[in-house]
């Protein structure tokens, strides 16, 4: 890489120029239109990103991840209802509460975390 | 109200049809780049900003409802969006002013501000500069910047050889630096 005498490298400093020169110029020009040449170069690349598997199936992955959050939901709202409805069979059945409740929180918590995370 | 063939072509676009996009983004981008230029007076910008707008719209396809409104109104809106992102971005920034001499003095190291470049001042500058160059070079420097055209388009209309092209473009960019230094120079002795 050659450098000049301001210990720039000469690339970027053509880089730069280059860069420069390129939005002086269209400056210059009073036409209030885009050249040909971008507006031709814009529609073909806009048309290939259109054409991109990613951007097809766009519609299709919309549909999957609702699905997702819905069984998410679903998901969580049962561990929710699991958790209460052993609760309640625990003290109708006097089994020790305690380790109930924390066995079922912990139970709880880590579904909570796993579906939250599929919501978010 | 739309009429039918109207909201069918709106499924279509909807859909991707790449018939329907080509027409669409080939109307529309005069029209995004009039609202940009009437915002800043700056064609680089507003040719990055018709970009960015045109890429929002195809990447954010699947957000478009065709029952809410018609394509146009959608990407005017995403361009509206960009408007509000750039003037973020220039409030956080620190503002360019004072004399552009000061800024063509490093034209080749550092990116000229966009606010600079919005100065009807600039753009005289850069005309009368243009001016005083060889016809040729003039000829060069449009065809490549403004038109936007290849090295070997441009060699094509002036019936010459690309590498002429190159050689003559080289010579004209070092011209302008030229002449727009040489002006920031009569500046300063019209100051003083």
């Amino acid at each position: 890489m050659n450098l000049k005498n301001d210990n720039l490298p000469f690339d970027d400093s053509a880089a730069q120029l280059e860069k420069n020169i390129s939005r002086l110029v269209k400056l210059a020009d009073d036409s209030n239109k885009p050249g040909r040449a971008f507006t031709r170069s814009l529609i073909n690349s806009a048309l290939d990103e259109l054409k991109r598997p990613e951007i097809k199936e766009k519609g299709i992955t919309s549909e999957v991840s609702c699905w997702k959050r819905a069984m998410g939901w679903a998901a969580m709202f049962a561990a929710a209802c699991g958790a209460g409805l052993a609760f309640v069979l625990s003290v109708l059945l006097e089994i020790n509460a305690f380790f109930t409740v924390i066995v079922f929180f912990l139970m709880f918590a880590n579904w909570m975390t796993y579906f939250g995370g599929l919501i978010l | 109200m739309p009429d039918e063939l109207e909201k069918r072509n709106w499924a279509g676009f909807a859909k991707g049809d790449p018939d329907i996009w080509r027409e669409f983004i080939n109307r529309q981008i005069p029209l995004l780049f009039g609202v940009f230029m009437k915002r800043w007076p700056n064609p680089s910008l507003a040719e990055e900003l018709v970009q960015k707008s045109v890429f929002d719209a195809v990447r954010g396809l699947d957000s478009y409802n065709p029952s809410k409104g018609s394509p146009k109104e959608w990407l005017l809106g995403i361009a509206r969006n960009n408007i509000r992102l750039e003037i973020r971005k220039r409030s956080a920034r620190p503002t360019a002013n004072g004399d552009i001499s000061r800024y063509l003095q490093t034209i080749d190291t550092e990116p000229l501000p966009d606010e600079i470049l919005e100065r009807r001042e600039t753009a005289e500058m850069v005309r009368w500069a243009l001016g005083r160059l060889k016809s040729k070079e003039q000829a060069v420097l449009r065809a490549k910047y403004t038109e936007g055209l290849m090295a070997v388009e441009i060699a094509g209309q002036m019936h010459t050889t690309e590498k002429a092209v190159h050689n003559l473009l080289y010579r004209a960019k070092i011209s302008l630096r030229r002449e727009l230094k040489l002006m920031k120079s009569s500046w300063m002795i019209g100051l003083k």
